[in-house]
């Protein structure tokens, strides 16, 4: 019997995020999904939410939740802050650990690995990345092409408009400044790579990126077919089985 | 095969995974891009900048990311030339 629990998981005054909470009657382990941010977000839900359903049949139970201010939390994303963003996880890390000794995994899809820093990878065993995006520069440039291409000029305002999100200057510095590499702490990674031929070097540019956090142990080369259907990615099951034997591995 | 031939069938690859309710053979048969396909909206387009900068190994500048140049398979072709020329003469 698995118990899915949909709440506001509540921390401060201004804080409050929407999540669902998957327990199954044991638990082996804790997986806290990060998905991607703006529209990497609607890319990764379905997924999600098909690795939460296997995760919770192994016994290991998880939490996908959506940051302040996006999705069903509370707040408006104008005022939201990479901070913020930051503190939700670490609030609900904390919290899981003071509620159980079980291992706890992180799951983030592209861009979330934007958020994560020492604090987060301090907490849990292990961090898995799904086709992760380590370079805030290069996140923050694609959002400016999507603005390019919707012939929105980007405001040196407290806002910038982008194809309908509104990200304050605070968060898009952030964000653009966001280079975070593991150090110390890179054994605790594990990277999937999405690629359409196995057998072929990766990309200059990825493998450098690469390089910085896992070491070629922790990489793994997916050579099977990723979709996008409307917005969302399409896995193949293969992949999300890969995915729960490297946690089984770990814990 | 010749690089031209390659690339355009790592292109159309591409566009299959990025819009999989075409297939591979309506790539090879229609070579319209921007504004003939519902789909390739500004989304898909900076998706599939990222995985033809992936792919060949190039960056794209924002005087290139044009209607114009994501118009057909062969406007993007030529593009996706001249980079790589450029890396090669560099």
């Amino acid at each position: 019997m698995i118990k899915t629990l949909v709440e506001f998981f509540p921390q401060n005054e201004k804080n409050i995020i929407f999540r669902i909470v998957r327990t199954p009657e044991t638990v082996k382990a804790h997986v806290l999904f990060l998905q991607g941010l703006f529209e990497d977000m609607n890319i990764n839900r379905s997924a999600f939410t098909q690795a939460a359903m296997l995760f919770s049949e192994n016994e290991i139970s998880s939490i996908i939740f959506d940051y302040y201010g996006t999705g069903d939390s509370e707040g408006d994303i104008k005022e939201a802050t990479l901070k913020d963003w930051q503190e939700n996880i670490t609030d609900q890390l904390l919290t899981l650990k003071s509620q159980s000794d079980k291992p706890i995994i992180i799951v983030a899809f592209a861009s979330a690995a934007l958020l994560i820093n020492d604090e987060i990878t301090a907490i849990v065993k292990h961090v898995q990345l799904w086709q992760p995006q380590v370079s805030g520069a290069f996140f923050i440039k694609q959002m400016e092409r999507l603005a390019l291409l919707a012939s929105e000029p980007l405001s040196n305002n407290d806002c910038k408009e982008i194809v309908g999100y509104q990200i304050n200057n605070e968060l898009w510095c952030a964000l653009k400044n966001q280079q975070y590499t593991p150090g110390y702490n890179k054994k605790k990674f594990i990277w999937f790579e999405f690629v359409d031929d196995k057998s072929k070097a990766l990309m200059t540019r990825r493998q450098n990126q690469i390089n910085l956090w896992v070491s070629c142990d922790d990489l793994l080369v997916i050579e099977e077919e990723k979709y996008w259907l409307s917005s969302n990615i399409v896995l193949p099951k293969s992949f999300i089985n890969l995915s729960l034997q490297s946690i089984l591995e770990v814990i | 095969m010749t690089d031209l031939k390659k690339m355009n069938t790592q292109l159309i690859y591409i566009l299959h995974t990025i819009m999989p309710s075409y297939s591979i053979d309506y790539w090879q048969a229609n070579i319209k891009l921007f504004g003939a396909v519902p789909e390739f909206d500004s989304m898909a387009i900076v998706t599939l900048i990222e995985e033809l900068e992936n792919e060949f190994d190039i960056e794209f500048n924002d005087e290139d990311i044009t209607e114009d140049n994501f118009l057909t398979i062969n406007t993007l072709i030529t593009l996706i030339e001249k980079y790589l020329h450029d890396k090669n003469i560099s």
